[in-house]
């Protein structure tokens, strides 16, 4: 609205309805009596509902990470494989800070340059992973990824970490959920 | 004498365009009035067929208060035009035969308006309305010649008449005429507003608002001089009516009414008595003397005087609200949606929340700045933001996880932080060391807790509140000295809940006693966040006092005496008001968020607006023919059902505010009975909340459910042979997995005797119902999904598990045809089948997701089953602060500034 539209605004405005302080008083009180013993099963629920609210309710939002955190996702190929490149735009989407390495290098230079609060990595990588962690000077947690794992990977993640992703298999808020379950113990162990 | 096939019975009039005759249709038998025009379509085929395509266009105008057009044609090289005879006089005539009481003005110019207004839906725009071009006959005004103005070429140059239609040539009546008109500049709907304007003035004051000597003068008049102002000519002209003509006739077209709708509102308004026709900027008026005073001023006067008096009525009566000390300045109003202001600890710096990227952020602006700035980047909506106690951090609510929670984050940005999970609304101390909020307990049952300090787990908060039932779109605020909680509940119901009204609650703080105050008020329809004023005793609301005033305004209210007060009275809706902690301003939004009737096929094609307008349009439902849909619209000021015809035609009124005795506050959810000739819908009240069912034929709308079923009931959706009727209703739940209000579907036997068989219960309200074309199935969302449950009974199935906004059935009743949200905020439309669960992309992207709730309402599939009809938010919302607020401080300030050495009448500082 322009300037000028606010200065109509406030030509407009109206101070005649302004209720009478004292005779109105007892008027409303005895009107707002009689409205109570007339309508007493009235029941107004939900109709808020369906006025126009700013904001979508939390049905009609996303997944939002609560501990949104600086990710690496270490897949060591060659290239980075589609469920990887999935997996990095669900966690982006949930408000966090991804990115991917491919070459043992590539980890260390990332652990070494700054924050990571996580590291992503599938079964077979995790020994490295852990090693390499330990050096960095941010300490992050690790989170194992199993790709189609069985039983015995299923077992061999949980040693490593409380906290696992399962791709596919998982429903994708379930994985970003367990990501925010192992930042939230990372922020307790913190304090 | 024939025309086609017309019998010229005589001429009754020769004017600018033509010359007009009564004549006969021999075919019907009836007399009707037959306008040979001043036309030489002939010469240019282009020009024949723009004639015939403008006036076809008016033919289709269907509206009491436009003249109705029969036929169009030509005889040889003649074009002709034939409409209905009005035996009545011209408004022309009207005004030269002497003055016009205002009631006659007021619903003269009312009827005008709901003319254009109906033409501006087509969408046609007259371009040469004027006093000759509107008739009078048995006091219903009917305006004439629509389009006729574009389609009738009188010789270029040629300004005292009408000319067009090459590009840029001046067409129109000069004193009418826009300035945009005068330049010779294409014109809209906008250009009839200022015609109307300049008529309006004329019917109120008698004089022409631009006149000069001659045309050319007068054209320049109407690009660069203000006509003097209405009440300067007739000071008995209500103000607002000159608030109205002063709108008409801005120079800008978009400073002009933003719909012709929104005029006939303001004008209906005035014409019933709906808004004082008192002045709107005057000086003070003071507030009528308490009934004990006047009769103790004679005495008060012969015992001290007339001094004494006046002094003592200067000192007792509060001052009225002198707004001409108030500037009301736009501080964020790009385009889209900025709202939730709310000011830092001293007062330099707004944060808000205002759409970037399709999700509401938290934004800041210092007021010396011209900049805002953007300090989060949350993947959800976020709302409510508010300032620690140092103004170092702002908080505000928005999803963490898949639950909405409080977060911070730096005033100067940075990365946020979640503070506790699980947090609808919150309100922090104004020391900063305890937070006090509510929690979504669903079923519509809230609890409040606190964390003090912030961040310690929270414990529950006036565990014995009776009024727990309450909905999510409660507020909540801390009053300034920090003693005292506010809490606006819109209450639901329940099993210790006061179930009628939005109620206004204080909690003393810390010991959590509970009280309801501000219990004088008159209804409203919903909540908004209301602002402390400094004295910890005032507070300053939005509310939509229902029969009281239309539109949602800003109120300052007395919680200790009930008094309230008005604060604005505009033609958009203002809430959310933040006081500054100096109390001299109020930053608050301005907002014109409103739906539109959107059509999309099926096969994937575009999403189309039907009804392109400024009023709140929703809730569409299809015809069984195809041929029309009914929709909910505002456009009088309350919510109306009207039925239209898909060419936009024919629009008439279904349901109006006169089809019921109580105030409407919402009507939703249509569903049209299979065989055309019932509406049943969703009605709230202050009476109740149901189902009625409204005749497409006439007559009186009729409760569906009989009274003895009281209870709220919603979303009604028809069996195919129409003979059930299945929707939602509520029954209240104490003890068990569930507490509070639960959503059950049932079905009835409509105009049998009411009797409700349950379906199925816990049902998710948002998700209207739907019956399966083959009446095998209704669609319900229970908790993890939507499902198909038998109508006959037990039997389900699960059909999806994602969170669709609408869905409605396919007509071969074996997929669902639903919208959902995109994991980039954008709109889909996809086909579910119902057996395999299997979806089918039909539209990737329709759009992005309005970030509202609901974002779309309604949801309707034409009868071949190719065409969708819904309607979308659009949002439109800036912030504005309204400087130089003064409260009633009582009589000793006003006794104290009455004294030489008082303080100010009113101290300021601009933004």
């Amino acid at each position: 609205m322009t300037r000028a539209g606010a200065g109509a605004m406030i030509r407009r405005i109206d101070r005649s309805c302004r209720f009478q302080r004292w005779p109105l008083r007892p008027v409303l009180t005895l009107l707002l009596t009689a409205c109570l013993a007339c309508v007493s099963t009235i029941d107004l629920s939900a109709c808020g509902d369906k006025f126009l609210r700013i904001g979508r309710s939390m049905r009609y939002g996303r997944y939002a990470a609560a501990f949104p955190a600086t990710i690496v996702v270490y897949s060591p190929r060659n290239s980075v494989p589609a469920r990887v490149a999935d997996l990095v735009a669900v966690l982006k989407r949930a408000g966090h800070r991804p990115s991917v390495v491919t070459q043992p290098a590539e980890l260390r230079t990332a652990l070494a340059a700054g924050q990571v609060d996580l590291v992503l990595t599938g079964l077979a990588q995790s020994d490295e992973v852990l090693r390499q962690v330990e050096l960095a000077p941010s300490h992050p947690g690790v989170v194992p990824v199993i790709f189609e794992g069985n039983a015995a990977d299923e077992k061999a993640a949980e040693a490593i970490s409380t906290c696992r992703i399962q791709l596919p298999g998982q429903h994708r808020n379930d994985a970003l959920s367990e990501i925010d379950h192992k930042m939230e113990l990372r922020a307790a162990s913190a304090r | 004498m024939n025309v086609g096939p017309y019998e010229i019975l005589g001429e009754i009039d020769g004017g600018g365009q033509g010359r007009i005759f009564r004549a006969r249709d021999p075919r019907l038998g009836r007399d009707v009035a037959l306008k040979m025009l001043h036309v030489a379509v002939d010469a240019d085929p282009d020009r024949r067929r723009r004639f015939l395509e403008e006036a076809r266009a008016a033919c289709r105008l269907n509206h009491p208060n436009i003249l109705v057009v029969h036929d169009v044609g030509s005889d040889g090289d003649q074009p002709y035009i034939v409409t209905e005879l009005i035996d009545g006089r011209s408004l022309k005539d009207e005004l030269d035969a002497g003055p016009m009481p205002m009631s006659r003005v007021l619903d003269l110019a009312t009827q005008i308006a709901d003319g254009l207004a109906a033409a501006h839906r087509a969408p046609i725009v007259h371009r040469d309305l004027k006093p000759g071009n509107v008739m009078i006959a048995n006091g219903r005004a009917k305006i004439i010649d629509f389009g006729l103005a574009k389609a009738t070429d009188a010789q270029p140059g040629d300004v005292g008449t009408h000319t067009q239609t090459a590009a840029h040539a001046i067409l129109g009546t000069p004193p009418y005429m826009s300035p945009e008109q005068a330049r010779g500049s294409a014109v809209d709907y906008r250009s009839d507003l200022f015609s109307f304007g300049s008529m309006l003035y004329e019917m109120a004051t008698r004089r022409r608002a631009f006149e000069r000597a001659t045309p050319i003068e007068t054209l320049t008049a109407i690009q660069h001089d203000e006509p003097p102002p209405l009440r300067e000519l007739n000071p008995r002209a209500p103000a607002r009516l000159q608030d109205i003509v002063q709108r008409c006739l801005a120079k800008l077209p978009e400073e002009r009414y933003g719909s012709t709708a929104d005029l006939c509102h303001d004008l209906k308004a005035l014409r019933d008595g709906r808004v004082s026709t008192d002045s709107t900027i005057t000086a003070p008026q003071p507030r009528p003397i308490p009934r004990w005073r006047s009769r103790a001023t004679p005495a008060i006067a012969a015992l001290l005087g007339v001094a004494l008096l006046a002094a003592l009525v200067a000192v007792n009566v509060p001052p009225g609200r002198d707004l001409k000390r108030y500037r009301i300045v736009p501080v964020a109003s790009d385009d889209g949606y900025e709202g939730s202001p709310a000011w830092s600890p001293d007062g330099r710096t707004l944060a808000y929340i205002a759409e970037r990227d399709g999700v509401m952020q938290v934004m800041a602006r210092a007021l010396e700045s011209s900049r805002a700035v953007q300090l989060t980047s949350a993947v959800g909506d976020c709302r409510n933001p508010m300032w620690s106690a140092d103004g170092s951090r702002v908080y505000y609510i928005s999803l963490a996880g898949s639950q909405d929670s409080l977060w911070s984050v730096s005033s100067a940005g940075g990365n946020p932080q979640m503070e506790l999970r699980d947090v609808a609304v919150a309100t922090l101390s104004p020391d900063g060391q305890a937070l006090v909020f509510l929690r979504d307990e669903g079923a519509f049952h809230m609890t409040l807790w606190r964390s003090s300090p912030v961040g310690l787990p929270p414990v529950t908060f006036a565990a014995d509140w009776a009024g727990q039932a309450a909905e999510g779109v409660s507020t909540l605020r801390f009053s300034p000295d920090g003693t005292k909680i506010g809490l606006w509940a819109a209450s639901t119901g329940g099993p210790n809940a006061a179930p009628d009204r939005r109620s206004f609650w204080l909690f003393d703080y810390p010991s959590a006693r509970a009280r309801e105050v501000l219990t004088g008020l008159p209804p409203v329809s919903r909540t908004h966040p209301f602002s402390w004023l400094a004295d910890s005793r005032h507070v300053v609301f939005g509310a939509d006092f229902l029969g009281r005033s239309p539109g949602t305004h800003l109120w300052s209210a007395d919680t200790e005496s009930d008094a309230v007060e008005a604060l604005t009275m505009s033609s958009t809706s203002e809430y959310e008001p933040s006081v500054s902690p100096d109390g001299t301003r109020i930053a608050f939004v301005a907002d014109a968020s409103h739906y539109d009737v959107v059509e999309m096929p099926v096969d994937g094609g575009a999403m189309v607006v039907r009804r392109p307008n400024a009023s709140d349009d929703g809730d569409p439902a299809w015809s069984p023919t195809g041929r029309q849909f009914a929709y909910v619209t505002n456009r009088s000021g309350s919510p109306e059902i009207w039925l239209t015809d898909v060419d936009g035609t024919v629009d008439v009124p279904l349901v109006t505010r006169r089809s019921f005795q109580d105030e409407t506050f919402l009507l939703s959810r249509l569903a049209m009975s299979p065989d055309g000739q019932r509406i049943v819908f969703n009605r709230d009240s202050l009476t109740g909340a149901g189902l009625w069912a409204q005749p497409l034929a006439g007559g009186t709308a009729v409760p569906v459910v009989p009274r003895r079923f009281a209870g709220y009931q919603d979303s009604p959706t028809w069996s195919p042979d129409g003979s059930w009727l299945a929707f939602l209703y509520i029954t209240t739940a104490v003890g068990g997995d569930r507490t509070g209000n639960i959503w059950r579907l049932g079905k009835t036997r409509p105009g049998a005797n009411g009797e409700i068989t349950e379906l199925r219960a816990n049902i998710n309200f948002l998700t209207q119902p739907q019956w399966s074309p083959d009446g095998l199935w209704i669609t319900v969302e229970l908790e993890d999904g939507i499902y198909a449950v038998s109508p006959e009974g037990p039997e389900q199935r699960l059909i999806s598990r994602d969170p669709w906004i609408v869905h409605t059935w396919a007509r071969d009743s074996k997929s669902l045809l639903a919208i959902r949200q995109s994991d980039d905020n954008r709109l889909q439309l996809a086909s579910i089948d119902v057996v395999t669960q299997a979806v089918r992309i039909l539209n990737p992207d329709l759009g992005p997701v309005p970030p509202t709730t609901p974002p779309l309402r309604g949801f309707s599939l034409s009868p071949d089953g190719t065409r969708l009809l819904t309607s979308i938010a659009r949002l439109r919302g800036d912030i504005h602060i309204l400087d130089g607020f003064e409260r009633d401080d009582g009589w000793r300030a006003r006794l104290r500034r009455l004294l030489p050495w008082g303080p100010p009448a009113n101290s300021t500082s601009s933004p």
